[in-house]
C-alpha cells in the first residue's frame, strides 16, 4: 500500500477505473490478473449493480476527470519536498485531506455514501465543487433527496416546481435569500423564502392600502400574490396575516393588467365565447362603446399617464382577469397547505435536534465526581501561585473541558494537563484585570458627572444645547486627563487647574458642532449632479464663504437648515407626557436640546468606547428627510430662503393629517394624536426612521424623494397660503421673548375693525377680519376670512407679561 | 479438502482456507460454489490483496452467524439508520487507505452489510459539516468563482417565475 504514495502512480492510478486498480505494488503480471479480475467480477456482480453503473459512467468519467488535475497539482510539491531538505514532507501530509483516499472511489460507491447522509450534508457536498454539484443535481439522483427527507419526516412539497434541492435549501441553508447574511433563524415557508428581517422589513408589505395610495397595483393581484406564513417582524406566527412581497405584487399586477389589456383588445372574443353562458352579457356590451375609446387614449398599460392610472384604479376587473385570479386559488391553497406542512415539519425537527441533544444528561453522580476534580485542580493551583485564587471560581475555569472531565485527577494526568491549565489562567488573569480596570475608569467618570452639570448650569441656557453631551465630554483632551490618569485624583484643585482648558474647548466644541452641522446641510443641499452648484437658500452664506462660514442663530432657524438626532428610537427615551420626538428633526439648538433631554443619561463610557479618540457629533442630515422638508415648505407655499420652524408650526394648525404618499410603510400618515404636539415632526420622524432604515439594509436602497400630502381642515384655507410671517411666533415658549416681539396688535376700546389698514395686520391674511376684544387685558384675536372661518388666538398684552 | 473449507487466492498470490459459513457472506463467492460446485481449485480474488482480504474475513468471522439479508428490497431500511454496532465501529477503525480498499472489496465480493459499515462510516465523518471543511476533509479545491457561486444560490431559490407563465389556458385562448 505504501508504494502508492508516489506521487506520479498516484495521480495515473486515479485515472484508471476502480478495477483497473491495482492494489498493491506494481508488477506487470499483477495488473493483467487485475484486468482479467474485472472480467470476471463484472460477470458475477450479475443484475441491478450492473445496470446501476451504466447511467452514472459519463458522470464516474467526470469526477474522476476532476480528481485527475486536483491528483496532478498534489502531485508537485512532495517532488519538491524530495528535492529539498527531508523535513519539507511534513507540510504535506499535514495538508493532506483525511478522507483524501477516498475521493478515487467509483460513482457509484460515492452514492453508496451518499444515500447515509441527510439533507444538509447533500447540500454541503453539491456545493464542494463542480464535480460533486453535477453529480449530486443529476435527475437520476433525486431519489436520494427524497430518501434523506423522508428519514427526517419532512413533508413533501412539490407545487410550483419545487425541487428537492430548492426545498434543501430552504430549510437547512440559515443565508438570507435576500442579502446573504447568515444564521437566519426562520425561513418562510407561505412564500418559501428565508429573509432576515431587515429584508422582511422592507420586502414585505402588507396587503392594506387604499386604492389611491397604490394605483398601479392591480385591485386583484393581492389575491393571486403568495402569502407569508407570519408578518414581517415574525410576530404572528401562522397567522392569516395579509402580507405579501412587494415584487410578487408588482409581478403579478403587471400580468394582471397585461391581461386586462388583451382582453379590452380582444373582449368581442371573450363576449363571442361566453355568450351563450351568460344573459348578463348585455351590460358588458353595453359597456362596449367606452371601452375602445379609453383605450385608444392610454394604448398600452405601461404609459402612466395618472390619467390611465385612474382608470385603471376605478374600472371594474374584466372577466377574463377575474377568471384567471379564481383559477390561481387552488394553486394558493396547495402553496398554502404544504408551507404549513412544511412549517410543522421543520418545527418537528427542532424538536427532534433538542431532544436528541437532551438525550444524555449528565448524572447526579458523574457531576460531583467533575467537581471534586475542579476543586483538587483548584487546590493545586493555589498552591502553585496564590494569585490565582480569584480565577478558579470563575465560570470560564470550572466549565473548561480539562477541568470539568471525568478522569480522576492523578499525577500522571496533572503533569499532563498542567501548562494547558496555567495557560488558561493566565488568560483569565488577563481578562479578570482588563475587567477591573474598565471598572475603575468608570468609575472615576461616575465621579465626574456633578461637575459636568454644574458646568452647564452656570452656562446661559442658550449655550448650554451646545455643551457636548457627558459621553461626549468626558473625551475632551482636559477631561480625559482627569479620568483616564489612574494617578490623578479627582479634587477640586485638579479640577480648577483644568478649567481653563476646559472651557476654551467647549467652545472649541461648540464652534466644531455648528461647523460641522453646517457642513453637514450644505453638502445634503447641494446638487450632486453640479458640484459647482450652490444651495439655492445659500444666498447669505456666499458672502461669508470668502470670510467666516456663517454659523448664526439664523442660518440654523431656517427650515432648510433643518438637521436629525442620530441616537435611534428616540421614542424608546420617553418620559410620560412628552411630546416624544420634538426635536429629533429640527433646527441644530432644538436638535441638541433634544438630545440632552433624551440622550445624556450615561454616567460613564462604554467598555467599547473608552479607547475613543475624541468627541463625535451626533447629528446628521439623511437626504430624504431634506427632501421631505422641501416638500412640507412648498406645501406651506414658503419661501426656502425664509422659511422657518415657525412656519411649518403654523402651518401645522390648519393641517388635520400629512401622508407620505410613495411609501410602502405603514406609518405612512402623521396626523393631529392626543400625544402628538406637532404632526408634521411626526411626518419627518417616519421619514428619518425609514431612511435609516433603507440606509441599514443589506444592501443598503434609497428611498424615493418623499411626496407628501396634506389635508387641511378646511380646504378653503388652501387661498389663504402662504400664511404670513410672524416672528417669533407665539407658539414660543417663552413668555419672555413673546413680550419683547416687534410685533403688536391693534389695540381699539371699541372693537373696531381693522380692515381699513391690511399692510398692518400682517398677522392674518388679505380680506381677514381682526377683532382684538376682552376687559381684563388679555386680547383675544379673531381674524375671519372671506370663507367665513374664524381663526381665533389669545394674545397676552406686554403690561401683564411684565409684571 | 474438506467440504467445509473454501480455498481463496487473492491478487498477491496468496491463498487462505476459510470456512464456507464465512466464504458464503461474500455474494460473489456464494455464487461462484454454487455454480463451481465442491472443487479444490482455489477461487481466485484479483481485486483485492491479501490483507484486506484478511480484514474482510476477519468481518465476515464475526458476522458468520448472521441472519441472511432479505433482498435489495431492505435498500431503504438498511439505509435508515446510521448507527454502526461496536465491534464494527471498533473492526472500521483503520486508515484511510485500508477503508477505501475494504469498501471497495466488499462491493466487489458483494458484502452488503461490510459495505454499509463503510459507508456509514465515512457518511458519518461527512456529517454535519460545511462545505470548506469537506474540501478539507477530501481534499478538493473548490473551483467555483464567487460569481458562479452567486449565481447557484439565485438558481436554488425557488421563484414562482415557471408558475407566473403559466396563465391557465383558458384565460389566454384568444382568437
Amino acid at each position: 500500500m505504501s508504494a502508492r504514495s508516489h506521487p506520479a502512480r498516484k495521480s495515473a492510478a486515479s485515472r484508471l477505473s476502480y478495477a483497473e486498480q491495482p492494489t498493491s505494488s506494481s508488477s506487470e503480471d499483477e495488473e493483467a490478473l487485475s484486468d482479467s479480475g474485472r472480467e470476471g467480477g463484472a460477470g458475477a456482480t450479475k443484475g441491478k449493480r450492473k445496470a446501476l453503473r451504466k447511467p452514472a459512467e459519463g458522470k464516474a468519467q467526470a469526477v474522476e476527470e476532476g480528481d485527475v488535475s486536483e491528483g496532478d497539482e498534489e502531485a508537485r510539491p512532495p517532488n519538491k519536498a524530495r528535492r529539498g531538505p527531508a523535513r519539507r514532507i511534513q507540510p504535506k501530509n499535514k495538508r493532506k485531506g483525511k478522507l483524501e483516499a477516498l475521493k478515487r472511489l467509483p460513482v457509484e460507491m460515492l452514492t453508496e455514501i451518499f444515500w447515509h447522509l441527510n439533507p444538509c450534508d447533500l447540500l454541503a457536498l453539491s456545493m464542494v465543487s463542480k464535480q460533486y454539484r453535477a453529480l449530486l443535481t443529476a435527475k437520476s439522483l433525486g431519489r436520494l433527496w427524497k430518501a434523506a427527507r423522508d428519514r427526517l419526516d419532512l413533508p413533501a412539497a412539490t407545487a410550483g416546481g419545487f425541487t428537492e434541492w430548492q426545498y434543501t435549501q430552504l430549510v437547512f441553508d440559515k443565508h438570507c435569500q435576500g442579502c446573504g447574511v447568515n444564521n437566519v433563524r426562520r425561513a418562510d415557508f407561505g412564500i418559501r423564502k428565508r429573509l432576515c428581517k431587515t429584508c422582511r422589513n422592507s420586502k414585505i408589505l402588507r396587503l392594506k392600502w387604499k386604492r389611491h395610495h397604490l394605483p398601479n397595483i392591480h385591485p386583484l393581484a393581492k389575491n393571486c400574490v403568495l402569502r407569508p406564513l407570519h408578518s414581517p417582524g415574525d410576530l404572528r406566527w401562522l397567522s392569516n396575516a395579509e402580507y405579501a412581497l412587494a415584487e410578487d405584487l408588482q409581478a403579478w399586477s403587471d400580468q394582471l393588467w397585461e391581461l386586462e389589456a388583451e382582453s379590452d383588445d380582444s373582449s368581442d372574443d371573450i363576449g363571442a365565447d361566453e355568450e351563450d353562458g351568460a344573459a348578463t352579457q348585455t351590460p358588458v356590451s353595453g359597456g362596449r362603446p367606452a371601452r375602445p375609446r379609453r383605450s385608444a387614449a392610454a394604448p398600452s398599460y405601461k404609459e402612466d399617464t395618472s390619467d390611465d392610472d385612474d382608470n385603471r384604479g376605478r374600472r371594474e376587473p374584466s372577466r377574463r382577469v377575474k377568471a384567471f385570479v379564481a383559477a390561481r386559488q387552488p394553486f394558493l391553497k396547495q402553496i398554502k397547505e404544504e408551507g404549513e406542512a412544511m412549517f410543522y415539519g421543520a418545527a418537528g425537527l427542532r424538536e427532534k435536534l433538542h431532544s436528541a441533544h437532551q438525550a444524555n444528561p449528565v448524572s447526579f453522580e458523574t457531576r460531583m465526581r467533575q467537581m471534586d476534580r475542579a476543586d483538587e485542580i483548584a487546590e493545586k493551583v493555589i498552591e502553585l501561585d496564590p494569585a490565582y485564587g480569584d480565577c478558579v471560581y470563575t465560570s470560564s475555569f470550572t466549565s473548561h473541558k480539562l477541568v470539568m472531565s471525568d478522569e480522576a485527577l492523578t499525577d500522571e494526568e496533572w503533569d499532563r494537563i498542567k501548562p494547558a491549565i496555567l495557560k488558561l489562567l493566565a488568560r483569565i488573569k488577563k481578562k479578570q484585570d482588563r475587567d477591573a480596570l474598565n471598572t475603575r475608569l468608570q468609575n472615576r467618570q461616575r465621579n465626574l458627572r456633578p461637575r459636568y452639570d454644574k458646568l452647564k448650569r452656570a452656562l446661559p441656557a442658550s449655550a448650554r444645547p451646545f455643551v457636548p453631551l457627558f459621553i461626549n465630554f468626558l473625551l475632551l483632551p482636559s477631561i480625559k486627563e482627569l479620568w483616564s490618569e489612574l494617578t490623578v485624583e479627582l479634587n477640586d484643585g485638579t479640577w480648577y487647574n483644568q478649567l481653563d482648558a476646559v472651557k476654551e474647548e467647549l467652545d472649541q466644541f461648540r464652534l466644531d458642532l455648528a461647523l460641522h452641522a453646517r457642513e453637514l446641510i450644505i453638502a445634503a443641499r447641494r446638487d450632486p449632479d453640479d458640484p459647482d452648484e450652490h444651495p439655492t437658500q445659500s444666498g447669505p452664506e456666499n458672502e461669508d464663504e470668502a470670510g467666516t462660514p456663517d454659523v448664526s442663530h439664523d442660518f440654523f432657524a431656517r427650515a432648510t437648515s433643518f438637521v436629525c438626532c442620530t441616537f435611534t428610537s428616540c421614542h424608546k427615551h420617553s418620559t410620560a407626557g412628552d411630546d416624544r420626538i420634538s426635536g429629533v428633526v429640527g433646527p441644530l439648538p432644538l436638535v441638541l436640546a433634544h438630545q440632552h433631554a433624551r440622550h445624556n443619561q450615561a454616567d460613564c463610557l462604554s467598555t467599547t468606547r473608552l479607547c475613543a479618540d475624541g468627541p463625535q457629533f451626533r447629528i446628521e442630515l439623511p437626504l430624504e428627510v431634506v427632501r421631505a422638508v422641501d416638500a412640507l415648505i412648498d406645501l406651506a407655499k414658503l419661501d426656502p430662503a425664509t422659511a422657518t420652524r415657525d412656519d411649518l408650526v403654523r402651518f401645522d394648525r390648519l393641517v388635520t393629517m400629512y401622508e407620505w404618499t410613495n411609501t410602502l410603510s405603514w406609518k405612512r400618515h402623521a396626523a393631529h394624536w392626543p400625544w402628538t404636539d406637532q404632526a408634521w415632526e411626526d411626518l419627518l420622524y417616519t421619514v428619518k426612521t425609514e431612511a435609516d432604515r433603507a440606509r441599514k439594509a443589506r444592501p443598503p436602497y434609497s428611498l424615493d424623494p418623499p411626496v407628501i400630502e396634506c389635508h387641511l381642515r378646511d380646504p378653503s384655507d388652501w387661498a389663504r397660503l402662504p400664511l404670513p410671517t410672524v416672528s417669533p411666533s407665539p407658539v414660543q415658549p417663552s413668555k419672555k421673548k413673546q413680550a419683547r416681539a416687534p410685533f403688536r396688535f391693534r389695540h381699539s376700546d371699541g372693537g373696531e375693525d381693522s380692515d381699513d389698514d391690511d399692510s398692518d395686520s400682517d398677522e392674518v391674511g388679505p380680506g381677514s377680519r381682526v377683532k382684538v376684544e376682552g376687559s381684563d387685558g388679555a386680547s383675544e384675536q379673531e381674524s375671519e376670512d372671506d370663507d367665513g372661518v374664524v381663526f381665533r388666538r389669545r394674545v397676552v398684552p406686554d403690561s401683564q407679561e411684565d409684571a | 479438502m474438506s467440504a467445509n473449507k473454501v480455498k481463496l487466492s487473492t491478487s498477491d498470490q496468496e491463498e487462505f482456507d476459510v470456512e464456507r459459513d464465512v466464504a458464503n457472506r461474500s455474494v460473489l463467492i456464494k455464487n461462484m460454489l454454487e455454480d463451481l460446485g465442491d472443487s479444490d481449485q482455489a477461487i481466485p480474488l484479483p481485486n483485492v490483496s491479501a490483507n484486506v482480504l484478511k480484514k474482510v474475513l476477519e468481518w465476515c468471522e464475526h458476522h458468520k452467524k448472521d441472519p441472511e439479508p432479505i433482498a435489495e428490497d431492505l435498500d431503504d431500511n438498511r439505509r435508515k439508520t446510521t448507527e454502526i454496532s461496536d465491534w464494527d465501529a471498533k473492526f472500521i477503525q483503520v486508515d484511510q487507505e485500508m477503508l477505501f480498499e475494504i469498501i471497495l472489496a466488499a462491493n466487489y465480493l458483494d458484502i452488503k452489510p461490510l459495505l454499509d459499515v463503510g459507508c456509514k462510516t465515512v457518511a458519518n465523518m461527512i456529517k454535519g459539516k460545511q462545505p470548506e471543511e469537506i474540501r478539507k476533509l477530501f481534499n478538493i479545491v473548490n473551483d467555483f468563482t464567487p460569481e458562479e457561486e452567486a449565481q447557484i444560490k439565485k438558481e436554488n431559490e425557488w421563484a414562482e417565475d415557471r408558475v407566473r407563465l403559466l396563465v391557465p389556458p383558458s384565460c389566454t385562448a384568444t382568437r
